[in-house]
């Protein structure tokens, strides 16, 4: 396989995996959370992760 | 005899947090309560070694054979994140109760490099052979996942001590005494060094 065809493949694999993940992310975001389990981030008492969105200094 | 040498191996000697000091942003801030920490335990454990089997097979049979194994860092990262939201779209569908008990832990694990360290180490050569044939890669990240729990548990009980020091200094309080005691839990962890 020549180095720009090697390239190209590259770029399929990561566009599949990319597309794996929106695809997964997209499929989570819809599936319906069971019953009681609304409230996760309430009882998330924090982190260093202030990125996260389930940290209360988020919310501040 | 061989497994159980390199659980011991992986607890024990080089444990993943205590030589590698990999994790410690989720050993903080879960150790605060035991039942979090058992909770995260579970979840990382399951996690490690799954995601480890998917990034070997991705490695070996599709990177290598392409030649194409410089992209083994940000597929990696892409296989644990999908991962995790697969697994928390199933859990939420087909095991509520599991789900449940694991709350926020299963997305938070996305951000414990512990995964993806273990990811990259199956996946090692060593002058250009592997150094883990599957079974031994799938004993090598159980085992692994098991030591960050062990350490995660045993420090949730000292961190309960902890935090409920009256006398602690306020210099020492919260992440100073934290990083203090695992300073100590390393060298107590190094007499452990030379046994296998």
């Amino acid at each position: 396989m020549s180095d720009v065809a090697r390239i190209f493949v590259a770029i399929g694999v990561m566009a599949i995996l990319i597309a794996l993940y929106i695809g997964s992310y997209v499929l989570n975001k819809r599936t319906k959370k069971p019953e009681g389990c609304k409230d996760f981030a309430s009882s998330c008492s924090g982190c260093a992760v202030t990125s996260c969105s389930h940290n209360p200094l988020k919310e501040e | 005899m061989q497994f159980l040498l390199m659980g011991i191996g992986a607890v024990l000697i080089n444990n993943i947090i205590l030589t590698r000091f990999l994790g410690i942003c989720p050993l903080l801030g879960v150790s605060k309560s035991n039942s979090s920490a058992f909770g995260m335990s579970l979840a990382v454990i399951f996690v490690v070694t799954m995601s480890a089997i998917l990034s070997y097979s991705l490695y070996m049979y599709v990177l290598v054979p392409l030649k194409i194994e410089y992209l083994r860092l940000v597929s990696f990262i892409l296989i644990i994140a999908s991962f995790v939201q697969f697994v928390e779209m199933f859990l939420k569908r087909f095991v509520p109760a599991l789900y449940k008990s694991l709350g926020i832990y299963l997305p938070l694990i996305t951000t414990n490099c512990v995964v993806l360290a273990v990811s990259l180490d199956v996946v090692a050569t060593d002058g250009g052979v592997p150094v883990y044939n599957f079974l031994n890669m799938v004993g090598y990240a159980f085992f692994t996942g098991v030591g960050y729990a062990v350490i995660l548990i045993l420090f949730s009980f000292i961190q309960e001590r902890l935090i409920n020091n009256k006398n602690m200094p306020k210099t020492f309080q919260g992440s100073g005494i934290a990083l203090v005691t695992i300073g100590l839990l390393v060298m107590a962890f190094l007499g452990f060094a030379g046994m296998i």
